[in-house]
């Protein structure tokens, strides 16, 4: 019998917090641009197994999730998971700015 | 403590991570950046905080950002669509323009876009110039790096370093004209692509213009490098691609307690230095230590203070331009629990030397706050000295209230300009906001300090000993760093001479700030010399006609942790030997060891021809007879004349026997000599008259002469003229200025016949036959200098042994109104020289010598107390001080130094608080200078002309600005409440200047206009004590104090009244006024009571002031209580009814008392001081509570 393979990336299930712990652990408030983009990265299939809210990253599994859907270009070679370590503070940027504005002040970008 | 300065202005908001670089063609300008914290704001854009200084980082400003509706607290403008804006890194072209390099965020699409800005006003604007990474929008943690090298090929070529998760790039931008490369990936790819994260590069260049990009591969645990030759075009350079530098036992980061919310990342600090014969490469990082339980990445301590796992940091050198690398060491490996993070590495390009600057726990046995600490090389990263501490208070980011989590940041900052360091750090001192903060570093140095380094035959003759002959001084190591090590005297003059320790009046050694073991200061080792067997012919010269000069070398190097290999040496100094058989002064008696300024050959007496017995100075002269029918109560100046005219004829007579210096020293039956090598000598006016106290009985004081030669019978010198000179005020700038100090009329050879008062009578002359005129000048010295009671033929009489003495004098005719009020400046202290013109032997300072009363036989000096007064808690001693010379152009080493005022405490108590009030000075000025030349101080400015320093060590130094013309000051002590009748305590005040003229040291660059000392082994410029005066303040009852303030506050009331408002010393004689009234008002007297008067004050009034209310009142409560950092009570702050706060001093337990009551229980007081003393309360009254 041929042996079901198991999928690249499988976390258990009960590795991150529920849904709902996730939302009020950002104090999120219902109806904003946060709740939505928090709701829609649930993909914990994504991460690298040794991912864990208690890693050395200490950041929820939306914003993993969210980050590595914005970029599908980088490549995550493990062990670990090698993220920029600024997300920290665009998750502190987001739990404080729910609407997630894109902001319009100042110059257009130049490459 | 060392110079800390806040780089950031604001305070209500906080920063953190940070990185800064001194402009290398002008290091004048530094600029910094840090994050802005503040990203929790409303506002949807924030941007990276820019800080520049304009005087190598002494102060410093903050930049606001141009983008409206931007927050401020950031410097950088914003670029559409980034919310914030992370990982500060800055650096400048040659052209001037700066630039910093920000992580640009779109946090609501996570993008992260590396994008360099520049300013061209030194960091003050910025402007957005492009994004660096290209198309990528995942980067973190960027580094730029400008080639500097003026040998490079790639001069101004700029470099970044970024990580893209577990890749590394760069891109290369030719100068600042040029675009950003497109981003190339240097980590390598396929077996050889690191894995995880490349977090924590850097990016440098050596001289070539060979690049090194270094960075972690975290998940295979290994420290990488590549390197480049053409400019970054490839970075294939090496024989293995990438290098491995080390292999670490942590991967990416490390939870430690002080940092636990973040983590400390291992990232590396890199360097490169090449020369004709290195081709060096450093990587530093911080790492677990290894040893069991902490060499894994599983390890580390975590929250845990009790953990035996620590951190510390890491340091490997490549000696072949990166190809291998030797075995990693942890440069300061302690026993203790304590962890080290976020080093940052630099190396001077001119000399090779390496600083390393981190975080380190080791002061808190809590292992929660940190320090930043400082370990440098000279050679070559081989060793490292002992750790020294820089930052002046400790940070605590292990508390709830860190910001967001942001603590430390990731790193801090480190630059360096052709010998001076700069650091940045996030500091959090205050316990508030987290700031950023640095401070200017120095590689220890050496070099002498000589107080006497000419020596003549006849002079060691009579005296072989000279105690505090020279000092070897150390600077930027603390007393930890340098232990037990002592410096090692070798060279010609070793040979010669017998060299010892002196362990008096300073300790041997002696620390500029002895409570601070960690702290980089100034160390002095201060030596006697001795020679034993006297003047040996040679090494000294023989006699002959003119004046012979031999110069003998002395060398010094002092071995401790960082200078083994190659000990620190300080510049050779020279010691001149000159040939005798010329008049000359002995100022030092062997046996009693008196200092210079009180000279055993320079006497001043004082007589009261209306008191019994005290009309002569000995038996045998014409005592002193009044002019016609003038009183004993009245002035007689003539009589004075005639008096010391006698007296000097007497004494040159050879039959009377005080011409052979084997016979009776007439000096010890002279009047009023009991103290005549430990204290001022008195110039009183008067005394007392018990039978019409108001009018005292006249006295007059003289001064006397004694000069020496040595010969047999017949031989003869001559003319020897003696000058005496009176200073303004008391001074430690006597040195043989011929423009200022000594001027003179000459005689046909162009040398001094007749003395002249100094510019704006800085000096002036006294005179044996009349005040100083032409006519006097004639009758003094005859025509042309020769012939006079004060010129000379010495010549050695049968009679005499060995050689011969003769005596010069004159009438101390200081209490003239004319010379009271023209001469006589502020205060009651002033200095006397007697200066030897002789053209057989003349004062010429030379390539090696500045000759002052401290080092010349021909210059005798005594030190004057003229105003009668007391010295009670708080002495005001006012001093005259020259300004620095000017820098000339290009100056380096020492000619780039300031003068300084060195203050000896002696047994003054610790704790006592002194002050240096400069009325031409900006205080500012000489904050700046100290933090500029100094690795630590503890000056402040009390007012915009005072400043302030506590008595906290042995020494304290001051440097001594530059300016147009003198500076009259004012020097005051305010001794602690714990001192007691009886005692008496001596501080003394040296100024240390340049010898100027001379070789110039081997310097590394000429560039740096902030100070710092080339260490160099060719003769060159060296510090010497310039002049000294002493200040002794005798603790007595009030009982015996108020009579002498109150003289001294009537004359000085005199004095002001005929002295004109524009006359630099105004400021300084109304400030003692003030400070005596208040004496005055606190022993019991009544200051207005005292009318001005030009003889002191005496019983009755003779002009009453017009009563009026002499107090001021303020109510209100007291909202703060002051202690000083002894924790000694120093006085409070109120509140007043009027909205107004005022401050209190105080010292007196009681007076503390009642002040914590008020505070604790909130009583309304009324605090009642006098018109006179404003700050020390008079009555202290409780309302209600």
């Amino acid at each position: 019998m041929a042996k079901r393979k198991t999928p690249r990336r499988e976390q258990p299930v009960s590795v991150w917090p529920a849904l709902e712990e996730q939302l009020a652990a950002a104090n999120v408030v219902p109806g904003s641009a946060l709740e939505k983009l928090i709701r829609d990265n649930q993909d914990a299939g994504m991460l690298d197994p040794s991912e864990s809210p208690n890693d050395i990253w200490k950041l929820p599994l939306w914003i993993r999730v969210y980050f590595r859907k914005q970029h599908p270009e980088l490549e995550f070679r493990g062990p670990g998971a090698g993220y920029p370590v600024a997300l920290k503070e665009i998750h502190t940027w987001m739990t404080h700015h729910q609407d997630l504005p894109v902001a319009t002040a100042g110059t257009a970008s130049r490459k | 403590m060392p110079a800390n300065v806040s780089i950031t202005q604001d305070t209500s908001n906080p920063y953190s991570e940070s990185d800064l670089r001194y402009n290398p063609n002008n290091p004048l300008q530094v600029i910094a950046a840090s994050n802005y914290n503040n990203i929790t704001l409303p506002s949807s854009t924030t941007t990276q905080a820019q800080y520049y200084s304009t005087d190598g980082g002494a102060t410093w400003a903050q930049s606001s950002s141009p983008t409206a509706g931007v927050s401020s607290g950031g410097g950088l403008p914003a670029v559409t669509g980034d919310a914030f804006q992370s990982d500060p890194t800055v650096d400048w072209t040659s052209d001037g323009t700066a630039w910093a390099l920000t992580l640009g965020i779109n946090a609501s699409e996570t993008d992260l876009i590396v994008r360099s800005f520049k300013s061209t006003n030194g960091g003050k604007d910025w402007t957005y110039d492009s994004d660096v990474s290209g198309s990528q929008t995942g980067t973190d943690k960027e580094t730029l790096w400008v080639d500097h090298s003026p040998t490079s090929a790639y001069a101004d070529n700029m470099y970044v370093i970024w990580h893209l998760i577990a890749d590394a790039y760069v891109s290369v931008r030719q100068g600042p004209s040029g675009t950003w490369s497109t981003p190339l990936l240097v980590s390598g790819s396929g077996a050889s692509a690191t894995t995880f994260t490349a977090y924590g590069g850097d990016i440098k260049t050596n001289a070539d213009g060979d690049v090194f990009a270094f960075w972690p591969n975290a998940g295979g645990q290994t420290l990488l490098v590549v390197k480049s030759t053409n400019g970054g075009t490839s970075f294939d350079a090496l024989a293995s691609t990438p290098t491995q530098i080390a292999t670490t036992f942590g991967s990416f980061l490390i939870d430690i307690p002080a940092e636990d919310e973040r983590g400390c990342r291992i990232y590396i600090s890199g360097g490169a230095y090449k020369t004709a014969a290195l081709d060096m490469v450093y990587a530093c990082w911080a790492d677990l230590s290894g040893g069991t339980g902490c060499d894994s990445s599983s390890d580390g301590p975590g929250s845990d203070v009790t953990s035996t796992c620590k951190t510390r940091i890491w340091f490997a050198l490549s000696n072949n331009g990166g190809t291998t690398w030797q075995p990693a060491v942890k440069i300061n490996d302690q026993a203790s629990l304590n962890d080290q993070f976020f080093p940052r590495l630099a190396v001077d390009d001119t000399t090779g030397n390496l600083m390393i600057v981190y975080y380190d726990t080791v002061s808190d046995p809590n292992r929660l706050k940190t320090d930043v600490w400082m370990q440098c090389s000279t050679d070559n990263g081989a060793t490292w000295t002992t750790a020294v501490k820089i930052t002046s208070a400790e940070t605590d980011e292990a508390t709830a209230s860190e910001d967001e989590g942001n603590q430390y940041g990731d790193y801090i900052g480190l630059t360096v300009c052709a010998g001076q360091y700069f650091a940045c750090w996030t500091d959090r001192r205050g316990g508030g906001n987290e700031q950023i903060w640095g401070s200017a570093i120095s590689i220890p140095f050496s070099y002498f300090i000589v107080d006497k380094n000419t020596y003549g035959v006849d002079e060691v003759n009579d005296s072989h000993s000279y105690d505090n002959a020279f000092s070897v001084a150390v600077e930027g190591a603390s007393p930890n760093s340098l232990g037990s090590a002592i410096p090692n005297l070798t060279g010609p003059f070793y040979s010669i001479s017998s060299i010892s320790p002196s362990t008096s009046p300073l300790p041997f050694p002696t620390y500029a700030s002895s409570g601070d073991p960690d702290t980089p200061q100034r160390i002095l080792f201060t030596y006697n010399v001795d020679f034993p067997s006297g003047a040996n012919i040679p090494p000294f010269p023989a006699a002959g006609p003119a004046p012979d000069y031999v110069s003998e070398q002395l060398n010094s190097s002092i071995s401790f942790p960082g200078f083994t290999a190659g000990p620190l040496a300080a510049p050779p100094t020279l010691f001149e030997l000159v040939s005798g058989e010329d008049p000359y002064f002995t100022n030092i008696n062997p046996n009693d060891n008196n200092p210079f300024y009180l000279s055993q050959d320079l006497r001043v007496f004082t007589l009261t021809p209306g008191l019994a017995g005290q009309n002569n100075a000995m038996n045998g002269p014409t005592p002193f007879t009044p002019t016609g029918g003038i009183a004993y109560t009245a002035q007689d100046p003539t009589a004075a004349y005639n008096y010391i005219r006698g007296l000097l004829s007497y004494l040159n007579d050879p039959s009377n026997g005080y011409t052979n210096p084997q016979g009776t020293d007439p000096f010890t039956l002279f009047p009023d000599q009991g103290a005549f090598l430990t204290a001022d000598s008195t110039v009183a006016p008067n005394k007392p008259n018990s039978g019409d106290p108001g009018n005292p009985w006249t006295s007059y004081n003289f001064a006397v002469a004694k000069v020496r030669m040595v010969g047999k019978t017949g031989d003869s010198a001559g003319p020897v003229r003696v000058f005496f000179r009176l200073f303004i005020a008391e001074t430690y700038d006597t040195s043989y200025d011929t423009t200022n100090y000594y001027p003179f009329n000459a005689d046909t050879a162009g040398l001094p016949a007749t003395p002249k008062p100094g510019p704006g009578n800085e000096t002036y002359p006294f005179l044996a036959t009349g005040d100083y005129s032409a006519s006097s000048l004639n009758s003094d010295y005859g025509s042309g200098g020769s012939g006079g009671v004060n010129s000379q033929t010495i010549t050695v009489h049968s009679m005499d042994v060995g050689g011969t003495q003769a005596y010069f004098g004159c009438f101390l005719n200081v209490y003239d109104s004319s010379i009271q009020s023209q001469v006589l400046a502020a205060g009651t202290h002033q200095c006397l020289v007697a200066q030897i013109a002789y053209d057989g032997a003349p004062i010429e300072n030379s390539s090696t010598v500045t000759y002052s009363p401290e080092n010349s036989d021909k210059l005798a000096q005594r030190n004057l107390q003229i105003t009668p007064g007391a010295s009670p808690h708080l002495i005001p001693q006012s001093f005259d001080t020259k300004p620095s010379p000017a820098i000339p152009p290009g100056a380096t080493g020492f000619l780039n130094y300031p003068d300084e005022l060195m203050i000896v405490w002696g047994n003054t108590p610790r704790g006592s608080l002194a002050s240096i009030y400069w009325p031409q000075v900006d205080a500012a000025d000489v904050l700046e200078l100290a933090s500029a030349i100094y690795s630590s101080n503890t000056l402040s400015a009390s007012d915009p002309h005072t400043l302030q320093f506590p008595v906290a060590g042995d020494v304290t130094y001051i440097p001594i600005p530059q300016g147009t013309r003198n500076f009259a000051g004012l020097f005051t002590v305010d001794l602690r409440s714990t001192v007691v009748r009886g005692q008496e305590f001596t501080v003394t005040l040296r100024r240390i200047a340049t010898k100027r003229g001379g070789r110039e040291p081997v310097a590394g660059s000429n560039r740096l206009a902030r100070r710092s000392l080339a260490v160099s082994h060719e003769i060159g410029n060296w510090r010497y004590i310039a002049g000294t005066f002493q200040v002794k303040i005798p603790i007595s009852t009030k009982e015996l104090i108020l009579r002498p303030e109150e003289n001294t506050l009537a004359i000085l009331r005199w004095r002001l009244e005929r002295m004109p408002v524009s006359n630099r010393w105004y400021p300084v004689l109304e400030r003692y006024i003030e400070i005596i009234a208040g004496r005055v008002l606190s022993l019991g007297g009544d200051p207005k009571l005292i009318p001005p008067s030009l003889t002191g004050y005496h019983p009755g009034p003779v002009h009453p002031h017009p009563l009026r209310e002499p107090w001021e009142e303020f109510t209100g409560k007291v909202i703060a209580i002051i202690y000083d950092r002894f924790g000694d009570f120093e006085g409070f702050r109120l509140l007043t009814e009027h909205g107004h706060e005022e401050s209190f001093r105080g010292r007196e337990p009681e007076v503390e008392s009642l002040v914590y009551r008020a505070w604790e229980e909130r009583i309304l007081i009324t605090v009642r001081v006098h018109e006179h003393d404003r700050h020390w309360p008079a009555a202290i009254i409780y309302r209600r509570p």
